[in-house]
């Protein structure tokens, strides 16, 4: 039951509610070898701080380890040296935006993999064009509903087990 | 006697009757007649015959002769007409000179006459001549004396000032009407007395151009100038000037004759026009501006408002599945009504971003070839649930064969979804919604018909309008934020149709549309004007459209050329037929089969003018699948890169 791989990216896995992102138990394998007892760690990005808080509370409350960053530098460092499992990436920041960190994130050897879930109230073509260009793993805009958000983190995070 | 003077000699004749014939049958030019010739025969009776008979106009000269001394017989001879008279004995040379002299004189009387005759038929026929001129010189009077009173009137009360000038600098008047007094407050006589009179009081920003324009009269022969012109109270007013200028025989300017006439009114109008014109392109660029503003605060405003909308439900929800807490039932019915009025929001913002992208021309539609079949089913499948939970028989009726469209699924889709929720909305339990996709001539006919309420008739353009309700009665199910028929009207309107509506208050509802056939041409035609134009406006390229398909298209070349002429490139129809006119190449690759246009692609890729481009774009249009054709380009050799990504 803990064990369970999904090699797949419909969504019909996780209407069905298998529980694949339990808090406690799950074998995971990450990329560079370092096996991590806790479901995953998410790096959440977003200049609101009252959005941040939400976010991270909805997470931890899902069993996740969150890290934050209000800022494209702070994003981009913090990227770098915690190497996170997931990436919630907002647009419209201070010190550089989304797309800057997304570009960092791509084009470091540590981090070129890791799955970035754009959050974001930009809706435009030209952000989504651009974040799909940046190999996003999803395109979420605001306001969310927190199942979708959590069924794309477990998805994510997954992609690579 | 007679023969030897030349005279032809008549024979004697025997009675009045036959010398009568004689005479008028060998015509001669005198007759000597004996008064005595014989028992029956009187000289006189003869002579009375020549003189009034049917001789007598002849006039033959009579020479009587007669042996009578007695002076009756001689005053009866010439009463009755004998020329002249001889008495016998006659002497040879006195009869020979008298007969002369008689025929002389009587050839000289006919020849007078003659003359005479012809003098009085010359004179006839000159005199009918003179006649027919005095008539016709007398109606030319008439009609010039028409005319002189015609022109009277019009230059002593007419509108127009007529007048002649010189054809020179400073064009001084030579004759101005009467009326002039009328127009323009000075005598005519002012004019024609100082030679600048006219020229100084055209106004003087007007003056260079006037005297331009006559200068070059001469070329064109008439013109006709507009100018201000000064009042004799000291006003300008608007004169428009006809002027045509008069040449001799040799062509040399002789004067110009020309008309000055009041438009003051005319420019007056102008004037207002062209302010009133003036003032509505400023309300108008104004309108335009606030619409504008409106369209970009209404997306920044529904911008901004999801951040704060975001933090509302999301703690709504968190609250609700108890992660600050155990929540009581009550609690969580309150904070289920918050979460769904932020969706309620949500949805709100989506629709106004849509109309603004709509109506701001940013929506880009994209049009490929789609089975109208699937889209359909899919519709069904969504909506049944809710069908049935509100006791509706939801009934699909495609009519078979529905051909592909070409239309934007997920547009189309929307205006379906649209559709079915307002039928959902407004069709009791136990209704029936029906959704049709027929082919109608060239087009697909795609209807939803419920049996719902209905709309009155003038309610129908309503409907379609932002943020009406068609009623604020809260009915079963989701109640939509008004703007989804005005968003639907649109996208339907932008593939080229527009919406029908049939409807009677308490039967139902039916809304329908027309979407066109898919066909090849279409989609190129669209893929060059939509993308290949809007991202090369600036740049020439050369688009190199590959028919992939067997069958040849009868229109393809007339359409082929159509787009080259709109897009200026050049667009061989076969890969060997090439011609590279610019560094950037194109390709759109057409077809109806997948495999043919790897054939052909793999063709492409070899040819060798290609191996000097360094860069080809290209796109797949046909196609339903259009993955593997994408990869396998994507992986050859040649830099081929998608179109606009």
């Amino acid at each position: 039951m803990n064990n369970v791989m999904v090699i797949d990216d419909e969504s019909i896995w996780t209407e069905l509610d298998l529980n694949l992102g339990a808090p406690k138990g799950n074998r995971s394998q990450h990329p560079h070898g370092d096996v991590v007892k806790t479901t995953g760690r998410i790096l959440v990005v977003d200049d609101e701080p009252d959005i941040v808080f939400l976010i991270k509370k909805r997470l931890t409350n899902a069993g996740y380890e969150v890290s934050v960053a209000m800022d494209g530098a702070g994003a981009t460092r913090i990227a770098m040296q915690t190497c996170p499992d997931v990436v919630l990436l907002d647009i419209g920041m201070p010190c550089g935006d989304g797309h800057m960190v997304a570009d960092r994130i791509r084009s470091n050897p540590n981090t070129c993999f890791t799955p970035i879930i754009y959050l974001t109230a930009r809706t435009s073509d030209e952000d989504r064009e651009r974040a799909t260009a940046a190999g996003a793993f999803a395109y979420i805009t605001k306001p969310f509903a927190s199942d979708e958000l959590l069924a794309q983190v477990r998805q994510a995070i997954s992609y690579w087990r | 006697m007679l023969e030897l003077s030349g005279f032809e000699a008549i024979e004697h004749q025997a009675t009045v009757e036959d010398a009568l014939l004689s005479i008028s049958r060998s015509e001669p030019e005198l007759v000597i007649l004996d008064l005595h010739l014989g028992d029956d025969v009187s000289g006189l009776d003869l002579l009375t015959q020549l003189r009034t008979g049917q001789l007598a106009a002849t006039e033959l000269p009579v020479l009587v002769c007669t042996g009578d001394t007695d002076l009756e017989s001689k005053r009866a001879a010439l009463t009755l007409g004998a020329t002249d008279f001889l008495t016998k004995p006659v002497d040879v040379i006195e009869v020979g000179k008298r007969v002369q002299n008689l025929i002389e004189s009587h050839q000289l009387r006919v020849e007078l006459e003659n003359r005479v005759a012809h003098r009085t038929q010359d004179l006839g026929r000159i005199n009918n001549e003179l006649e027919i001129e005095v008539s016709g010189r007398k109606k030319v009077e008439g009609a010039l004396r028409q005319t002189e009173q015609r022109m009277r009137f019009l230059l002593i009360s007419g509108r127009i000032t007529v007048y002649t000038c010189t054809p020179f600098p400073p064009f001084s008047q030579t004759f101005v009407s009467p009326n002039v007094t009328a127009h323009l407050g000075y005598e005519p006589e002012e004019f024609t007395a100082d030679p600048t009179f006219w020229i100084d009081r055209v106004h003087p920003e007007d003056r260079p151009g006037v005297e331009a324009g006559r200068r070059e009269i001469g070329k064109g022969e008439r013109i006709t100038q507009d100018y201000r012109f000064r009042h004799k109270d000291g006003s300008y007013c608007w004169v428009s000037d006809d002027q045509l200028l008069i040449l001799d025989s040799s062509g040399n300017p002789v004067e110009i004759i020309g008309g000055w006439f009041d438009i003051g009114d005319r420019v007056q109008a102008q004037q207002g026009l062209a302010s009133h014109a003036v003032i509505l392109e400023t309300a108008n660029a104004r309108l335009k501006e606030f619409d504008r503003l409106k369209s970009e605060f209404v997306a920044t405003a529904s911008h901004e408002m999801r951040t704060p909308l975001t933090i509302i439900r999301e703690y709504a929800s968190q609250l609700n599945d108890g992660l600050a807490g155990a929540m009581g039932a009550e609690q969580r019915e309150m904070l289920d009504a918050v979460i769904r009025n932020c969706d309620r929001l949500r949805g709100l913002l989506d629709n106004l971003l849509n109309l603004h992208r709509i109506e701001a021309h940013q929506m880009e539609m994209n049009r490929s070839k789609v089975d109208l079949t699937k889209t359909i089913r899919d519709c069904f499948r969504d909506f049944a649930p809710k069908c049935r939970s509100n006791g509706i028989t939801l009934k699909i009726n495609v009519i078979e064969p529905v051909p592909p469209t070409f239309c934007d699924a997920d547009l189309i889709g929307q205006v379906l979804v649209n559709l079915l929720s307002n039928a959902v909305k407004f069709t009791p339990d136990g209704g029936i919604i029906t959704l049709t996709a027929k082919p109608v001539q060239d087009r697909i006919e795609i209807s939803v018909e419920d049996s719902g309420k209905g709309i009155a008739p003038e309610a129908i353009p309503k409907i379609f309008e932002a943020f009406s309700q068609i009623d604020r009665v809260e009915g079963p199910g989701y109640r939509g934020t008004g703007l989804g028929l005005t968003i639907s009207k649109k996208i339907v309107e932008m593939h080229g149709s527009e919406f029908k509506v049939i409807s009677t208050l308490g039967r139902g509802s039916t809304f329908s549309f027309l979407l066109p056939i898919w066909d090849l041409d279409s989609e190129l035609a669209a893929f060059v004007t939509e993308k290949w134009m809007q991202r090369n406006s600036e740049l020439a390229g050369t688009l190199m459209v590959l028919r992939c398909s067997t069958e040849p298209g009868p229109d393809r070349e007339g359409l082929l050329a159509q787009i080259i002429g709109r897009v200026a490139v050049s667009c061989p129809a076969e890969p060997g037929g090439l011609r590279l006119a610019s560094s950037r190449l194109v390709a759109a690759v057409l077809g109806t089969d997948a495999s043919t246009a790897e054939k052909t692609l793999r063709q492409l890729s070899s040819h060798d003018d290609l191996i000097a481009q360094s860069s080809i774009e290209w796109a797949v249009l046909g196609f339903e699948a259009t993955k593997p054709i994408e990869d396998w380009m994507s992986s050859i050799e040649r830099s081929f890169k998608p179109l606009g990504r």
